[in-house]
């Protein structure tokens, strides 16, 4: 894993850097949060997952805008947490930040299932993910349900053939993908239905 | 009595089946009626005030954010349905009626646990509830482009036994009002601003005291501008708009959800039908409505396709001549044209038939030419007989040799694979109708699509075509039958003329009472 390193700007914040490369903007790391979650538009969820804590001015701003959300934050590099905490100390109560160092390791965090039961929306601020975009796009789609090894987690109540899956190419799935699969499995005539619904929702 | 709607379709549509759901408060007045609609038009409930004792809401358009954002969990579109679906479920319903025909509704509706359910739902696999001949032909002919004799508001009031009337006229104080509304919600559909503007001109020039405005949503406020004046603008949001029409003498439109308002508030009509507009279909309910289409060979067109032509040769064929006649016709007084007596009759034999829950009922003649006669003349009917006895030689000729060249079940029971050569005089048969293009009403068209399908079995061919063919001989009986007493009265017209005297009439003793003159006050 690539170095981690901070660095004081004009206005005194501290910036995170991951091998040289800022995980906020320099000039003006507020504003840039700002603007990052007022672009997001309304949370339809009361709990979110944010992937990526970098230099956390991106968290601080959700959690000023809507002062109800409750807030996991995800991050792979350890040595970010103490910087945010010193930073944003009223946070502390409020956000929750969960260390994973392989993708793999987010089905067995105990967040993963509040996830599961909330079906939790998920964040991602991209300016902060610096060298570790592949696996962070990883995190997310495991989180949204919308790779092959989480389908079986979000799943799970459905009791599907996940083995017909497997047909799929490696891609992000898609309800549409799932449907021809809950079409052929063993479950409820309601619950198909529900799906079917979507079906026609996605045409 | 709880009663649950679903109207999942567009603005004007919900706006058009307003009739309907009225004429269910007028049927159930204690009933409880919930409406469920697409939320993004919730602003219909200003307009269906006292129909209506709940809505409830399809969020239509955030379940799809849902299922389409990366940023949302797989199933969270999947749990808010179902919260929907069980939130209905609470509310026990004894009757569930689906105006929206389509697959999603029909699985909405499968998913809705209710005593009775009205219309097309999905359940075991299978779509059910083309209960009637009013449903099922609702779903033959509106499931593509194909031609219908009754309207969309008409053909579901018949299906759902609701009582539904076309707005009467209403005479009232004029305020010289005109009002245009020119942009409609597909770019294929609009007239063009500029032809608008010309016949604002004309009408101004020509009927002096007249006032024209343009009507607009706000957000059409800088299209409009861009060729008419800020004065002449009246932009509004939908109750004002209908405070607007409620006080106009008449509107020209294109296919809007204006012209439904404008239909219900019973204020007269001329709707430029253009694009994929069909009259038939989404055409105003009103005996009010001049309603001018293009003849062009493209239209109309499919929804939501761009335009295929060059130019917009459907807006070209509908003249600014043509529109300002029709002005000018509505805002004269004169009478709306009477409908084709052709057409009159084709509806009354298809009524009959589909009033009829199966073949054996015998049809109610007497009633329907009584009807008949309170809207046209023996005379008119009478000079329309030849041409129509013509038809129904024609029609009955292609049934006949559609039946001669059905190959019998047991034959193509023993063959094993279908090949197209053993129906090939049928499919001839079936040509010929089209080519001829005579068949303007569809009497043929379930046989027709039958030949179109895709069958593993031979014997399939049978079976569907045979039912086809029965259902055109009961078609034809009707017709028949109906001619004869159309016969009857017009002999029993030149009986009278003739000074002969009250004949009887063999076709009316069967009907009991008939609708001849009381005998004991036969006075010519």
């Amino acid at each position: 894993m690539a170095m981690i390193t901070f660095s004081e700007n004009h206005e005194s914040s501290l910036i995170s850097f991951e091998a040289g490369e800022a995980l906020a903007s320099l000039r003006d790391p507020r504003a840039e949060g700002l603007k990052w979650v007022y672009s997001l538009g309304a949370i339809p969820t009361s709990h979110v997952v944010v992937v990526g804590l970098g230099s956390g001015f991106h968290v601080a701003a959700l959690a000023d805008i809507d002062p109800e959300l409750q807030i996991t934050v995800v991050d792979s590099r350890e040595s970010l947490i103490p910087v945010f905490r010193s930073q944003f100390p009223e946070l502390a109560d409020r956000v929750n930040i969960v260390v994973v160092q392989e993708d793999q390791d987010i089905f067995k965090a105990d967040f993963y299932q509040e996830v599961l039961n909330q079906r939790s929306y998920v964040l991602s601020f991209r300016e902060c993910w610096g060298q570790q975009s592949s696996f962070f796009a990883q995190v997310f789609a495991h989180l949204t349900g919308r790779t092959l090894e989480s389908v079986k987690y979000h799943f799970e109540e459905f009791g599907i053939n996940i083995k017909a899956l497997y047909l799929q190419p490696n891609k992000l799935l898609s309800i549409k993908d799932l449907i021809p699969v809950v079409e052929a499995s063993v479950m409820s005539e309601e619950k198909k239905q529900i799906f079917r619904i979507l079906g026609e929702l996605v045409k | 009595m709880k009663i649950l709607v679903l109207s999942l379709l567009r603005l004007g549509d919900i706006i058009q089946q307003a009739p309907l759901l009225k004429g269910l408060r007028e049927k159930h007045p204690d009933a409880e009626i919930h409406l469920l609609l697409n939320r993004q038009f919730a602003n219909v409930e200003k307009i269906l005030e006292g129909v209506v004792d709940r809505y409830i809401y399809f969020d239509r358009e955030a379940f799809q954010k849902g299922l389409g954002e990366p940023a949302y969990n797989i199933l969270w579109s999947y749990t808010q349905v179902e919260n929907l679906v069980k939130g209905l479920n609470q509310e026990s319903y004894d009757v569930a009626i689906n105006l929206t025909h389509n697959k999603l509704s029909a699985y909405l509706m499968g998913a809705i646990q209710a005593l009775q359910k009205r219309g097309l739902y999905q359940e075991e696999g299978r779509f059910k509830g083309l209960s009637n001949r009013w449903l099922r032909y609702f779903n033959d002919r509106f499931s593509g482009n194909q031609k219908s004799l009754f309207h969309y508001v008409e053909l579901l009031g018949k299906a759902f036994d609701i009582p539904v009337r076309a707005t009467p006229f209403v005479a009232r104080k004029k305020n010289k009002l005109v009002l245009l509304q020119c942009l409609t919600s597909d770019a294929k559909k609009n007239w063009g601003l500029e032809r608008y503007f010309d016949l604002k001109r004309t009408i101004e020039v020509s009927l002096v005291d007249y006032e024209v405005c343009v009507l607009g949503a706000p957000f059409e406020r800088e299209s409009l501008l861009k060729v008419f004046s800020e004065k002449d603008l009246l932009i509004c949001d939908l109750p004002e708009a209908r405070k607007h029409l409620q006080n106009a003498d008449l509107l020209v439109t294109g296919d809007t959800s204006i012209k439904h308002m404008a239909a219900q508030v019973g204020t007269p009509l001329v709707e430029i039908a253009i694009g994929s507009s069909d009259v038939v279909k989404t055409g105003a309910y009103t005996n009010q409505a001049v309603i001018l289409s293009s003849e062009v060979a493209c239209a109309p067109c499919t929804h939501s396709q761009a335009c295929s032509q060059s130019s917009h040769l459907c807006a070209e064929d509908v003249t600014v001549e043509k529109v300002f006649a029709a002005v000018w016709d509505q805002l004269s007084g004169e009478k709306i044209a009477e409908r084709n007596l052709r057409q009159t009759l084709e509806r009354t034999v298809w009524s009959l038939y589909l009033d009829k829950e199966h073949s054996a009922v015998e049809p109610f003649y007497r009633e329907a030419l009584e009807e008949l006669l309170v809207k046209t003349s023996v005379t008119g009917i009478k000079e329309t007989l030849p041409a129509w006895e013509q038809q129904t030689a024609l029609y009955r000729s292609w049934l006949e040799k559609a039946k001669d060249v059905l190959p019998t079940r047991e034959v193509l029971a023993s063959k094993r694979s279908f090949q197209s050569s053993d129906v090939s005089e049928l499919i001839f048969c079936a040509q010929d109708i089209l080519k001829s293009k005579k068949d303007e009403v569809g009497y043929f068209q379930v046989f027709v699509e039958a030949l179109l399908s895709r069958f593993s079995q031979p014997v399939q061919v049978y079976d569907r075509v045979h039912v086809a063919l029965m259902e055109v001989e009961e078609l034809l009986t009707i017709r028949e039958v109906f001619t004869q007493y159309l016969q009857s009265l017009s002999k029993e017209g030149a009986y009278y003329a003739k000074g002969i005297g009250q004949l009887s009439i063999g076709g009316f003793e069967e009907a009991g009472k008939s609708i001849q003159r009381d005998l004991e006050n036969a006075e010519l």
